[in-house]
This record gives structure tokens, sequence and C-alpha cells, in this order.
């Protein structure tokens, strides 16, 4: 049995070129398994390292959209901006808690007082960022969207807004993550919090209250 | 686990001072300037009732409302707070005499509700400030130790409720002299109920959207 070392293998130099070519035999042979589980190896690992390049090239894209769209909407009032959030179905708490401010502070704005350079940017960007998700991941509520939790924990989108993880939620909006990965990545201990020894439930009076979980393990 | 250590004023407080919307009903960690305890004497007080047992029919405040005083304290460590001093809630940067109070969660009483109404508030707790109070009131009165993130996710439809009033308490001021009956009509209607729509995350933003909606025809209809 003649067997073929990986110098037999030669790329088709008159191929078009691309990042990753195909190996063309260049003699009828036959391939030890070995060197065809290194060579098939070797291929995944470029296209792996390539999926990863793209992924990444789609991030920074998305935050480069974003910062676009941030810069066009930071140039209406402040007001404007608290209104149109107002309108889409918004908490106060909630957008106080997306800027980063109090909610006198963004009772002050609506009566017309300034907001700072970053603050008013920082309202400007979760306009824009709903804009993005309406217009370009066709999601049409975008407040609920924030709101609902992820996986089964309390963790909302807009709480990961909040701390800062933009990138990753917009990835997530253009479906090119799961809500496990999102939170993965922004909460690495989240899992814990699904082991929680106590429960909510609705009590006798209709109301909701806390209790143990019925199989909670005895500390 | 152990208790929340002691938050910063900007976590503890939704609104302090000259901040505080007036129009925003009374509600689970408002601090008061002044109000006779009974059993107590007359002090700075919080509500520490929950909030589900706040309102009776049509959305009335209770007649009576639990309250615990409030007193200067030496300040600590945040991190002190954690497993220690369990019969108090520490409450920093209150605009009251002196630069660190607590609530005294053993020193509480049945308050007027009338006295609370036109008493001046000073203060009202935020939602994680809330979750805090009632993590270190359960642990006081029963040494059983809940996460405070378990308040949050049982009650956090009250919090909203509570948001959803101050907002239609502020925007009718001035055309509803009992925006607290007239909201829990509305609040009410529907089948189900947008009371009931509220313990559903996603239906929160369409209430708050047909909030805004109800007041902007009252406000045309006036």
């Amino acid at each position: 049995m003649t067997t073929m070392t990986p110098s037999s293998f030669t790329t088709d130099e008159t191929a078009p070129s691309s990042s990753v070519s195909v190996p063309r035999i260049d003699q009828p042979t036959t391939l030890s398994s070995d060197v065809v589980a290194n060579a098939a190896g070797a291929l995944r690992d470029d296209v792996g390292a390539l999926s990863d390049n793209v992924a990444a090239l789609h991030g920074e894209s998305l935050l480069i959209q974003l910062e676009a769209r941030t810069d066009e909407a930071a140039k209406r009032a402040p007001k404007d901006l608290l209104d149109e959030l107002a309108s889409l179905g918004f908490s106060w708490t909630g957008i106080a808690r997306l800027v980063g401010v109090s909610i006198p502070a963004l009772r002050k704005w609506r009566n017309g007082e300034t907001p700072s350079g970053d603050n008013r940017r920082n309202l400007a960007q979760i306009v824009a960022f709903v804009g993005v998700l309406e217009r370009d991941h066709l999601i049409t509520d975008v407040a609920s969207w924030l709101e609902v939790p992820l996986a089964g924990t309390n963790n909302r989108a807009l709480d990961l807004f909040a701390a800062g993880n933009v990138g990753d939620l917009l990835e997530y909006a253009a479906q090119k993550l799961e809500s496990t990965e999102l939170l993965d990545r922004a909460i690495p201990s989240w899992r814990a919090e699904l082991d929680d020894q106590f429960e909510v439930f609705e009590a006798g009076d209709g109301e909701r209250a806390i209790r143990l979980r019925a199989n909670s393990p005895a500390e | 686990m152990s208790l929340e250590p002691a938050a910063d004023p900007e976590r503890l407080y939704l609104a302090v001072g000259d901040d505080v919307n007036d129009a925003r009903p009374i509600f689970t960690g408002d601090i008061f300037r002044e109000i006779e305890i009974p059993g107590v004497g007359t002090a700075p007080a919080i509500v520490i009732a929950h909030p589900c047992s706040i309102r009776g029919r049509e959305g009335a405040l209770q007649d009576r409302i639990p309250v615990a005083a409030v007193a200067e304290h030496q300040s600590h460590p945040a991190k002190n707070w954690s497993s220690g001093f369990y019969d108090r809630m520490p409450l920093p940067g209150l605009p009251l005499d002196g630069p660190f109070h607590v609530a005294k969660l053993a020193m509480f009483g049945l308050a007027s509700t009338n006295e609370l109404v036109g008493a001046e508030r000073v203060g009202c707790l935020s939602e994680p400030g809330i979750n805090q109070l009632q993590q270190r009131l359960v642990f006081h009165l029963t040494r059983l130790e809940v996460p405070a993130s378990k308040f949050q996710e049982a009650f956090d439809h009250t919090y909203e409720e509570a948001e959803l009033l101050e907002n239609w308490a502020t925007d009718l001021a001035d055309i509803d002299d009992q925006p607290a009956a007239s909201f829990e009509t509305w609040i009410r209607e529907g089948s189900p109920s947008r009371q009931e729509r509220l313990l559903d995350h996603a239906e929160r933003a369409p209430v708050r959207r047909e909030l805004r909606d109800e007041v902007k025809l009252r406000r045309q209809a006036d």
C-alpha cells in the first residue's frame, strides 16, 4: 500500500484565490487514516479561525453602525428622546437605569434642564439602539424585548445594556447568539442563580409569596 | 449567602429631599421627617408595610400603616451590615440631622395614614432599597435569610404598578383630585385586567403605552 505524505498535497495555483484552499491530490494513491484526519483537522482549524474572525468583524461593524445612529440621535433634544422612549413603553425606572442617572434627573431633563454631554450621548445611544433593533432586526416591541427575563433567570437584556454589554446584545438581537451564550459572556456565574433554594409562588390570597423549594437540600 | 451590604445613596433611594415627587403615592420605603408612632413616640419614620398591604378596596390607603422609627446612627463600613446590626436598616445620606441614619426595625407601630399624607416626605427608597429593607426586616423578625433578588422577582409587579400610579397622578394632577381611585378603576379594567397583565414582563410596556394613551384622552376630554 502506498502511503501519501502531507507533501503529496499541493494547492491548485490556478484556482481563484480564497482564504481556504482545498487540497488537490496529484496522483492516485491511498491515504492513511492519520493523514486524512490531520488534513481535515487543519482545515477545520482554519475554518474555525476564519469564522471567529468574521464574527468579530460582524460584532465590530454592529457597534460602528450603532455609533453612527447615535451620532444622528444626539442631534435631537433630550426631551424629545425621552418622549420617544416613553411613548414606546419604556418606564422611567428603566430609562434611568439604561442611562445611569436617577429618575429625578430625568424629570429635570423633561422640564428643560440640560444633561451633561455624557448623559446626553447615553440617552441618544438608547434611542439609536431601539432604531437598530426595529429596522434591522425586526424587533417590534423593543421595550418589552429588553425587559423579558433571559434563560429562566432574573437577568434582563435591560440589565445587560446598563452593565455595558451593548455589543453582545446587538449580536443577540441579530440572532448570532443564544440567550445562554449571551449570559455566558455577560455574567459567567449566571448558572449559580438557577440553584436558588427559594421560589416565588402564588399564595392562597392570589398574591405572590416566597418559600423554600420542596426539594431544597438541607444545609 | 449573607444580607446585602449598606448601599450608596445613589442606589438606595429613588429620590431624597426636594427631588421627592409630591404626586407619588405613599409606598413601602417612604421616609417622613416626623411621625407619631404609637408605642414609640414622635420620630422620623419609614414605611415598612409590604406593597400588597398598603392599600385596600378601590385603591384607598389603609387607615393605619406600619412604620419603623428612623434615628441617627454611627456609620460603619458597608460590608459590616451584611453580618450584623440585624435590627437596623442603614440609611445613609438622608436630609435629616446627621450624616447617617438607620431604620430601627424593632421600634415600629401603626401610624395614622392621615398624618403620613400630610407629613413631609424626605426620601423614597428605590427598588433595590425596598428589597434590602424587606430582606433585613424578614431576617430580624424570623431569622430567615432570603436573597434580596427574590423580593424583586416576587414583587416587581407592585413596583411597576406604583410607578404607573405615580405617572397617572403626576400627569393628571390638575384635572383629577382622586387619582388613586381613578387609577384603581383603570388598572382593574379588562380580562385579564391590566393589573394581572403586569405579572407578565412582556405585558408591562404595552400597559404603559395604554396608560399614556388614556392620560392623553382624559386631558383632551377635560
